[in-house]
């Protein structure tokens, strides 16, 4: 199976200062990734490197396509991305006039582009939003709103650069379902984060420390590898860490992520 | 120190934010003021630091009285004992390097020189920062470090009342236990009264006495730590996060209908389910 995403010996500094060196990265597709890392690990700015805002050393490829500058106008329109503070993003009053933008400055016609809001806001949950104006949205509807004109036209890749970092924990939930859904319809996900509760709505884990990959694993396998968490300066979700901490005195056999399943075994 | 916010008035760009609010927080405790976004706890903290001033009311910080004019004695009073840490560490370091930055805290508190030597070297042991920081150029450092630099730079000058918005952001799950320690020493040792705007839930349930809910200018529920967190629904009901560790513990009472207690700390938690588990 091909990658959706190869990062391939990257480096890239800021004056002096490494962030990447030789930096290797996978991304299969429709997976729902989530990168974690502290504050500072270089994650946005791999993300603008991805998007081809800044230029590096090192081959990127998207979906089988190489990255340059002949190419990344054309990759960008296969990549939806959801940013920490949606305000800087949003250009129009109304949430049906923000979704009407996008869709009109790519030359739809009005039927196509009421039908695909229409689509859109059911698949998110928007549809009582579209009249509001956006200047009253809570923070969570923000985002929420955000995602819809991120996926509109049904990317390849999702990317959200720290998106729920200021959501409350109703709409995060909301969110990561929904991004759990869009990754069944054949979408591939990256969240990035640096709360790691956040990881367990997804597929894979990928923890970034000093501008290296230190762990790549499906969901399970990364909650077991609880010392490169803590190298990194993460921790492990609650019911994972709790989890793991009961197996090692018998009163679980192996690692959860879900309250029930651990509350069950251990009250069996 | 005491610290009593009356009947106070405060808008921004025409809208009101707070209308008659009164606030009362106790001495030698650490009280998180929580809430959704956009509820004014980063403005009402900035109201107390007494970098704006209200629009009506007063608030009285121990023998100091902040108002819509305060005197020149209470402002040259609450610089010397509140101190604040702000959001982003480079809103309050100045100096090239951080040997630099913190003499010029303490440059007003006229100390000898032993016991500038002394307050350096205990509170860079506090931030959990090596003596070799000190001729670094702050910039240089990463943004945790930066923090912490900042942090430094508040406790040398041992305030009466600190005041924290949002110190979790930018640090890590270790720098976050260095705060936790921090303010548990200095709750012990020194008796500091502390207010706390935050949105990790998580670092608040570890350290707050008591707790303020914030939501759009009001307070919709104050009280001890426990009593505020236990109420998962209420907090949910009002786009308030609740502590992951509450949360399991609420589950485990509700479906199993077992009390394993309400813990801050996940080992504490540990010995509770083993306790409690067949």
């Amino acid at each position: 199976m091909q990658n959706l995403v190869e990062i391939k010996k990257l480096d890239f500094s800021y004056g002096e200062k490494v962030i990447f060196k030789d930096f290797d990265l996978e991304i299969k597709p429709k997976r729902f990734v989530t990168i974690l890392g502290k504050n500072g690990s270089g994650k946005t700015t791999l993300i603008n490197i991805l998007m081809g805002l800044i230029d590096s050393k090192g081959k990127i490829i998207i979906d089988g396509i190489i990255l340059s500058k002949e190419t990344k106008k054309f990759l960008r329109k296969d990549i939806g991305i959801v940013f920490e503070n949606p305000d800087e993003h949003f250009v129009t009053d109304r949430v049906y006039d923000e979704l009407a933008f996008i869709l009109e400055s790519q030359d739809y016609q009005k039927d196509d582009i009421d039908d695909k809001i229409v689509k859109v806001s059911e698949l998110i949950g928007i549809e009582d939003l579209l009249n509001r104006k956006i200047i009253s949205l809570s923070v969570g509807e923000k985002q929420l709103v955000a995602l819809a004109i991120a996926i509109i036209n049904k990317p390849k890749l999702l990317i959200m650069d720290e998106g729920l970092s200021n959501v409350d924990s109703y709409y995060r939930e909301i969110i990561l379902k929904i991004l759990n859904v869009l990754r069944k319809r054949g979408m591939t996900i990256i969240n990035i984060t640096s709360n790691s509760e956040d990881s367990v709505y997804g597929t894979d884990i990928v923890i970034i420390n000093n501008g290296k990959v230190v762990l790549n694993k499906t969901l399970l396998r990364a909650y077991k590898e609880e010392k490169e968490f803590i190298n990194s300066g993460l921790s492990l979700p609650l019911i994972a860490d709790l989890s793991l901490k009961l197996k090692y005195y018998n009163l679980t056999n192996k690692v959860y992520i879900d309250e029930k399943s651990l509350v069950d075994e251990i009250w069996k | 120190m005491e610290i009593k916010v009356s009947n106070i008035y405060y808008s921004i760009d025409d809208k009101d934010l707070f209308s008659n609010l009164s606030i009362e927080f106790k001495d030698n405790e650490i009280t998180g003021v929580i809430g959704p976004v956009g509820s004014g706890k980063s403005i009402l903290l900035e109201l107390i630091g007494n970098l704006r001033d209200v629009n009506d009311g007063q608030i009285d910080i121990g023998s100091i009285c902040l108002n819509a004019k305060p005197k020149k004695k209470d402002l040259h009073k609450h610089h010397k004992e509140v101190g604040i840490l702000f959001q982003s560490p480079y809103d309050q370091i100045y100096n090239l390097t951080v040997k630099k930055e913190l003499f010029l805290c303490l440059s007003d508190l006229k100390l000898s020189k032993d016991e500038i030597n002394e307050r350096i070297s205990s509170t860079l042991k506090l931030v959990e920062l090596d003596e070799s920081y000190m001729s670094k150029n702050p910039f240089d450092l990463s943004q945790s470090e930066l923090k912490k630099v900042a942090l430094a730079s508040v406790l040398i000058r041992k305030p009466k009342l600190l005041l924290l918005d949002e110190p979790t952001a930018g640090f890590d799950a270790s720098g976050i236990k260095m705060l936790i320690n921090m303010l548990k020493l200095l709750r012990k040792k020194e008796s500091i009264t502390a207010i706390i705007v935050s949105s990790d839930v998580d670092f608040i349930n570890q350290i707050a006495d008591e707790i303020v809910v914030l939501k759009q200018g009001k307070v919709i529920k104050k009280g001890k730590r426990l009593d505020v967190f236990k109420d998962e629904k209420f907090l949910k009901d009002n786009g308030v996060n609740v502590p992951k560790i509450i949360e399991f513990e609420n589950y485990v009472l509700n479906e199993k209908g077992i009390k394993i207690g309400y813990r801050e700390e996940i080992n504490d938690l540990l010995k509770d389910i083993f306790r409690y588990a067949k």
